[in-house]
């Protein structure tokens, strides 16, 4: 309880500091919304005519598609607010950062993980939730107690699965030694991933994607679930499964991290 | 002209030595080549023609497009802006040579090192996949690359111009970022104009953003005629004559307020 | 009692040898050759609860490597360390928490606020209660004067102000053991002396045992008893700076005036230099002392003036290196 309360402490303040941090720059939270709100509702305005002029993707209809995009910016403006750190894994390790949370009687896991919560992030939330209800008023969506903590349950799914993807992937910056930052490039993978339908890839890729890299987690099963497209073959609902997924991907990836740490103290910088 | 050839040396140099870097950018840009191949043929799902182009053209679009795209990455603008940021750009104005230049060089070094380590693996990669890439004739082919040449110059002149945003605002993440959607969404990259609504299209045509992307790319799958070409390409030298003459005037009123203000 | 004890400490690197220019960076993308370099070569020392001791040595002795071996950042390749009885790197929170440690050309403060929020970050880190946090404050303010700029975003601090934030940070928890790397780096002399002030004050009010690396023999000459000399990984020289100089540098000078012009010598001393009336001697210590030596030397001529140099402690150091390489 001691040690619970503790780490409360620690985090709360690591979230209060950051949070003053960033709002010592309020025009980059301006830009920022700005440049999100510019590339979602582009994003999503070239989906749109795709489907205007092709009818269809993969089978899916322009409202799910909608729903699908909306969830999707939702859970990478969640990842964006809380791991937004992992982006500079790979410079913290060349330079040596991590040094600093070595010398704390404090889990370096734990100080690096609170170390950024990034409001900025909510600025990815706003074009989200504008495109999220737009989609869930296409599809009809009913606020029941049900959906709504499916809803919830995909969302924190999707934010840890992306989380965990970010994590494994700053880690192996810790065996590379080089700065090269995946960043974009993890971006882009995601983005294909979660904000179109799974069924525009060949079976091969989505047997990957569902059970290898399970990135269709994030969004795809979930929503599908949700908007009750198909019976799944088991009886748990989808978006439980997703939830469950984030969470195994994210404790493998934390143990990556901590892997890494003990060769980043036998290796110095 | 010595120097900058030998800048472009270094940076080639510099650049083999992120081994890591080089294979990790091919992997994943495969990926971004499939899994866009993938979106294309599904919103095709086997129907001919759409909005006068076909499944096999948009799939050789969207592999010359991504490969393209590891040739236009612009450092310009991340460097002047540094440059402004650590203060160094006072001492670039005092090298007997232009900055501007200097950039320009390292630039097209990082380009021919993308082009061998990139470019060529993911064309044998994409054609492995699905199918050589072919251009719709060798004449289509020449204008491609005319028309390519001064797409490049055009996103160069936007990247400086942009850059050069720096010598004023000083923070600039996200106005580059909102350059990069703009971009990726009204140069025709990800998705050609075509199938866009119509007035929304025909007001896109005329901007400069076409230039980089979409005209070069509907050169080489043959989707204009001759005429169209010849008009197309007109225009696309006008923007960049235009550009040019912009960048110039406000290289000349950076550098001015940069001697103004002492760095 | 030594609270810090290391026993052959050895530290070594893989390093990939890159081959030079065109044809050596193709060379590179496939074949790479490695090489082990030991940064730090079976060191031991032990160090006495309450000491002050300096670490020095030319740049890429393997001072800071050994810094970052002490405080648990770095796992040596081999020996042992042990810090109140513990290994840093087996119990690196227990031996953390009463450790304090400042890299001079690193900051942990948060760059954007005000220096105070990192010391509320850290005061909940370290569990710090608030008597003894207040206790501390007031303390690190006589000394420091922090309330002057406790408020001001750390952005905007001085690099003396800083490194004074910095120090008080590493204070806070009242570490029984400071590890300084550089702490007076790139300081102005007025910041310095205040560094210098705080080492001592520190060690003498909460009898802190105080580790510093430094490439400022003033550091080594106001604040330090002992003085360990490493080059090439190895330690070289081990003992107070007085010993030292004895056994490096035995001599001392003794400049004479004399009323007249006059060329006087003196069997224990070697006369090397005449000038007019001015005479410079040189002399060891343990064969004559300067007492001895003028009142031999005014029986011969009248003495107007003495002037008396010890040897100077950058020749000191210098030799000591140029020793160890050989």
């Amino acid at each position: 309880m001691q040690i619970v309360k503790y780490h409360v402490s620690v985090a709360a303040t690591l979230i209060r500091l950051s949070i003053q941090s960033r709002l010592e720059y309020p025009f980059m939270l301006i830009g920022h919304v700005l440049a999100n709100c510019v590339q979602w509702v582009a994003g999503f305005a070239a989906i749109k005519f795709v489907v205007d002029s092709f009818g269809s993707l993969g089978g899916w209809g322009y409202e799910s598609l909608a729903f699908l995009y909306g969830m999707s910016v939702l859970s990478h403006g969640l990842a964006v607010i809380l791991f937004i750190q992992t982006w500079y894994m790979a410079y913290c390790v060349v330079e040596g950062e991590y040094d600093m949370f070595l010398l704390r009687p404090m889990g370096v896991l734990f100080q690096f993980l609170f170390e950024d919560f990034n409001l900025i992030g909510i600025t990815d939330m706003i074009p989200g939730l504008m495109v999220f209800f737009y989609g869930c008023a296409k599809v009809h969506i009913t606020m029941t107690f049900a959906n709504i903590s499916m809803i919830l349950f995909a969302l924190i799914g999707g934010t840890l699965i992306r989380g965990a993807v970010w994590i494994f992937c700053g880690s192996l910056s810790f065996w590379t030694k080089s700065t090269a930052n995946f960043t974009d490039m993890v971006g882009a993978l995601f983005e294909r991933v979660s904000m179109y339908p799974l069924t525009i890839y060949p079976k091969w890729a989505q047997v990957i994607f569902t059970y290898l890299l399970p990135l269709a987690w994030i969004t795809f099963y979930p929503v599908k679930g949700i908007l009750g497209m198909e019976g799944s073959v088991i009886p748990v609902p989808m978006a439980a499964i997703s939830l469950g997924v984030g969470a195994v991907m994210f404790v493998l990836s934390c143990g990556l991290f901590r892997l890494g740490m003990h060769r980043y103290e036998s290796a110095g910088s | 002209m010595k120097a900058y050839l030998f800048v472009t040396k270094i940076r080639i140099q510099s650049a083999l030595a992120y081994r890591f870097n080089v294979i990790s950018t091919i992997l994943i840009q495969c990926l971004l080549m499939f899994a866009m191949a993938c979106f294309w043929k599904a919103a095709y799902g086997g129907t001919g023609v759409v909005s006068g182009t076909g499944e096999q053209d948009m799939l050789t679009y969207t592999m010359i497009s991504i490969i393209m795209g590891n040739l236009l990455t612009m450092g310009v603008e991340g460097r002047i802006e540094g440059s402004v940021r650590t203060g160094s750009v006072a001492l670039d104005m005092l090298k007997p040579v232009n900055i501007y230049g200097i950039y320009l060089a390292e630039d097209l070094g990082d380009m021919a090192v993308a082009f061998f380590q990139i470019a060529v693996p993911l064309l044998i990669i994409g054609s492995v996949m699905f199918g050589f890439p072919a251009p719709a004739s060798f004449v289509c082919f020449i204008i491609f690359l005319l028309s390519f040449s001064i797409g490049y110059f055009i996103n160069w002149i936007l990247a400086g111009l942009l850059g050069m945003c720096a010598f004023r605002v000083i923070s600039m993440g996200p106005i580059r970022n909102v350059k990069g959607f703009i971009m990726k969404l009204l140069s025709g990259s990800v998705i050609p104009l075509w199938f866009f609504p119509d007035g929304f299209r025909v007001f896109l045509e005329f901007l400069p953003f076409v230039n980089i992307y979409q005209l070069p790319l509907g050169i080489y799958i043959g989707r204009y005629t001759f005429e169209e070409m010849f008009w197309r390409t007109a225009l696309q030298m006008f923007w960049c004559m235009v550009l040019w003459l912009i960048f110039h005037a406000a290289q000349k009123k950076a550098a001015a307020a940069v001697l103004i203000q002492g760095g | 009692m030594n609270i810090i004890k290391v026993n052959h400490l050895v530290k070594e690197y893989k390093k990939i040898k890159k081959e030079k220019g065109l044809k050596g960076a193709v060379k590179n993308l496939f074949v790479q050759d490695i090489e082990y370099v030991r940064a730090v070569d079976d060191i031991s020392f032990g160090i006495e609860k309450g000491d002050i001791a300096a670490y020095i040595g030319p740049n890429g002795a393997g001072k800071s490597t050994t810094v970052k071996m002490l405080s648990g950042i770095m796992q040596p390749s081999s020996g042992e360390i042990l810090i109140n009885g513990m290994s840093p790197q087996k119990e690196r929170k227990r031996v953390v928490r009463n450790l304090g440690v400042v890299f001079g050309q690193r900051s942990q403060l948060n760059w954007n606020l005000r220096l105070g929020e990192t010391y509320d970050l850290l005061k909940r880190i370290y569990q710090i209660d608030d008597a003894l946090y207040e206790k501390n404050v007031k303390m690190l303010d006589e000394i420091f004067q922090i309330s002057e700029f406790i408020d001001t975003p750390v952005r905007q601090l001085s690099l003396g102000q800083r490194m004074r934030g910095d120090l008080a940070a590493a204070m806070l928890h009242s570490p029984e053991i400071l590890f300084l790397d550089e702490p007076t780096i790139g300081l102005d002399v007025e910041a310095k002396y205040s560094v210098r002030k705080f080492i001592k004050e520190i060690n003498a009010r909460n009898k802190t045992t105080i580790i510093l690396t430094t490439h400022d023999l003033g550091d080594v000459q106001e604040l330090c008893r002992r003085l360990i000399i490493i080059n090439n990984g190895k330690i070289i020289e081990d003992g107070s700076l007085d010993e030292l100089a004895d056994r490096i540098a035995p001599y001392r000078r003794l400049i004479i005036d004399f009323y007249h012009p006059a060329v006087v010598r003196h069997p224990k001393a070697e006369l090397i230099s005449v000038d007019e009336a001015r005479a410079v001697y040189k002399f060891r210590k343990d064969e004559i002392t300067a007492a001895r030596l003028i009142e031999d030397i005014s029986r011969t001529a009248p003495i107007k003036e003495v002037g008396l140099q010890e040897a100077k402690i950058d020749d000191i150091i210098r030799t000591a290196y140029h020793a160890g390489q050989a």
